[in-house]
């Protein structure tokens, strides 16, 4: 059954001991997301921070919620020691149904209101995730919510937002992003304030699907009531005709001004290093916050593998990898983007081989923007998920000169967050992309091909079934 | 005596007093902490009468180990005019 909201999804995690109530006081300047990233690094459990420091009590923080694949596992309503093939395969199978939101006159997330002067976005006790980021960040585990005005469409992605005052925040998506994207070809020219909606605390699912790479055109909320089974409902904003999740623990509702930058940044980002630096960015005038009675502000203290992103931003990631490949007839296998490659890194398994489809994968990742800039393409007897069989593929199948291609991309598509890419190449956005081909070139005839040496591949059949009947009177278990 | 903080592009090339329109983030203890401040301002490395403690870092978060020293000339507005992604090649 799936989660209404945030609350149902922590009461799960308990049960499954997945989930650590802290009722000992913690500061919001640097000490919860400390130890938040510490219990990622030690994949340790997530954290509900009962008592913060300045706040009343009831103002909850929330960190790592779905930083392992266990809690992942228990989001979907599945067994937390699912295997990941299984995960993967479960989400793939929901995410084949959409279904469209429930549209609901009010709810939980209405049960307290602020206009006008009443705003404080410091009313809330808003985390200072690293030492040395630029400010304290209300959006980092969000969703942003944002609508083309011309065609309806709804876009929900994870974009971070940092507090500049009460009333003002700055933020970071990118111009290739989504919202980027809407905000500069349908608002800008027209000199129009973007409505956005930042939403915190929503059901697990909601945030996951935030930061999946379905297309332009398609709403993510339908996507949100698939891997749910069930509607997600929305309720109208309070100040445009956006719809936010009913049961989320808190809405900032604001504007996206056309013609002006305020200070952002820099961040400890997901690639696991701060690579960015203070810079101008989009500026965000808070016109409502609705909220929850005693509220939770979900946090991801982003850093390195593993954490919420590297788990649940790459499973979204391979998955919509995975469809775009296939809508572009590859015959792709399977697609896997383990946490340690932090969304930069992807495997693709392939039904046939050979350097041009696998620049063509490449070409295909990379056509909108190269965030992803390391493709590991393997034939289809490569477990995508087992790194023992992915490394040992790259290692003897991908020819040091022929097997390995890359190429820069144009200006503005590369990913600024790259930590191996120089500072001028971060400010313009500069960088390339590989494609490390291990698979046998389709021109080799079948009887010149390496016979892989492995139990399964190596030995006669009635080999194998003597061998596996007899395991355990070997003495063997 | 208030605290702030800032991030400087280059601060070493910074001697003495300067001005400088900067984005500074009030330090003083509690839930409104790192509140930020557009401002045109007198900044130095050194001290200089009527100044505040002003804790300065790269545009990369690395804080400088001495303090700075700040004396708030104007308040600007809580956003500058300008373009988003502008710099950024189309």
């Amino acid at each position: 059954m799936a989660f209404n909201d945030i609350r149902e999804f922590c009461q799960a995690l308990t049960k499954t001991g997945d989930l650590v109530h802290v009722k000992k006081e913690v500061d919001w300047e640097l000490e919860a997301a400390a130890i938040t990233r510490r219990s990622n690094e030690t994949l340790g459990p997530a954290l509900l921070f009962e008592k913060i420091k300045d706040y009343p009590a009831g103002y909850r923080i929330l960190g790592g919620q779905q930083a392992t694949y266990r809690r992942v596992a228990v989001s979907l309503g599945m067994p937390p020691e699912a295997p990941i093939p299984d995960i993967y395969r479960e989400y793939e199978a929901r995410d084949q149904k959409p279904i469209k939101p429930e549209i609901v006159t009010t709810g939980p997330c209405k049960e307290n209101v602020m206009k006008g002067e009443d705003i404080d976005l410091l009313k809330f006790p808003v985390p200072l995730v690293h030492d040395g980021d630029g400010g304290r960040y209300f959006g980092t585990w969000d969703i942003v919510i944002s609508k083309d005005p011309d065609t309806g469409w709804t876009n929900w992605g994870m974009y971070r937002f940092m507090v500049h005052n009460e009333r003002v925040l700055t933020g970071d998506p990118t111009m290739t992003s989504h919202f980027g994207i809407v905000f500069r070809e349908k608002f800008m020219p027209k000199k129009k304030r973007m409505p956005i909606a930042i939403v915190v605390g929503a059901d697990p699912l909601s945030h996951m699907v935030a930061t999946a790479g379905y297309g332009i055109g398609v709403d993510e909320a339908d996507y949100a009531g698939a891997l749910r089974k069930a509607p997600v409902q929305l309720v109208k904003a309070e100040t445009s005709d956006l719809l936010v999740p009913a049961h989320a623990e808190i809405v900032v509702e604001g504007e996206i001004l056309p013609d002006a930058v305020g200070t952002e940044g820099p961040f400890g980002e997901y690639p696991g290093y701060r690579t960015g630096r203070a810079h101008m960015a989009n500026v965000c005038l808070v016109k409502a916050i609705t909220y929850r009675s005693s509220p939770i502000m979900s946090m991801i203290s982003l850093g390195i593998p593993v954490d919420d992103s590297s788990v649940s931003a790459a499973l979204t990631a391979s998955l919509a990898i995975k469809r775009r490949l296939k809508r572009h007839n590859i015959p792709v296998t399977d697609v896997y983007a383990p946490a340690e490659g932090v969304t930069h890194l992807v495997v693709v398994g392939v039904e046939q081989g050979g350097m041009r489809v696998a620049q063509e994968i490449k070409n295909v990742i990379t056509a909108r923007r190269a965030a992803i800039n390391k493709v590991v393409v393997v034939d289809k007897d490569v477990d995508v998920f087992d790194m023992k069989q992915v490394i040992h593929a790259l290692s003897v199948k991908c020819h040091p000169v022929r097997g390995i291609v890359s190429n820069e991309v144009a200006p503005g598509k590369a990913n600024e967050l790259t930590p191996c890419y120089s500072l001028e190449e971060r400010q313009h956005k500069k960088g390339g992309a590989v494609v490390f081909d291990c698979t046998w070139p389709p021109e080799w005839p079948k009887e010149t091909l390496p016979i892989k040496s492995s139990f399964n591949d190596i030995y006669p059949r009635e080999i194998q079934e003597k061998v596996l009947k007899n395991w355990k009177d070997y003495g063997l278990k | 005596m208030k605290e702030y903080m800032t991030l400087i592009e280059e601060p070493e090339k910074i001697k003495g007093p300067v001005e400088m329109t900067l984005t500074i983030r009030d330090l003083e203890a509690g839930p409104r902490k790192y509140t930020g401040h557009n401002v045109v301002a007198t900044v130095s490395p050194v001290p200089f009468p009527g100044a505040d403690i002003l804790r300065v870092r790269h545009t990369n978060g690395l804080l400088l180990p001495e303090p700075w020293y700040i004396k708030i000339n104007k308040k600007l507005d809580d956003f500058f005019p300008g373009r988003p992604y502008a710099g950024i090649v189309d």
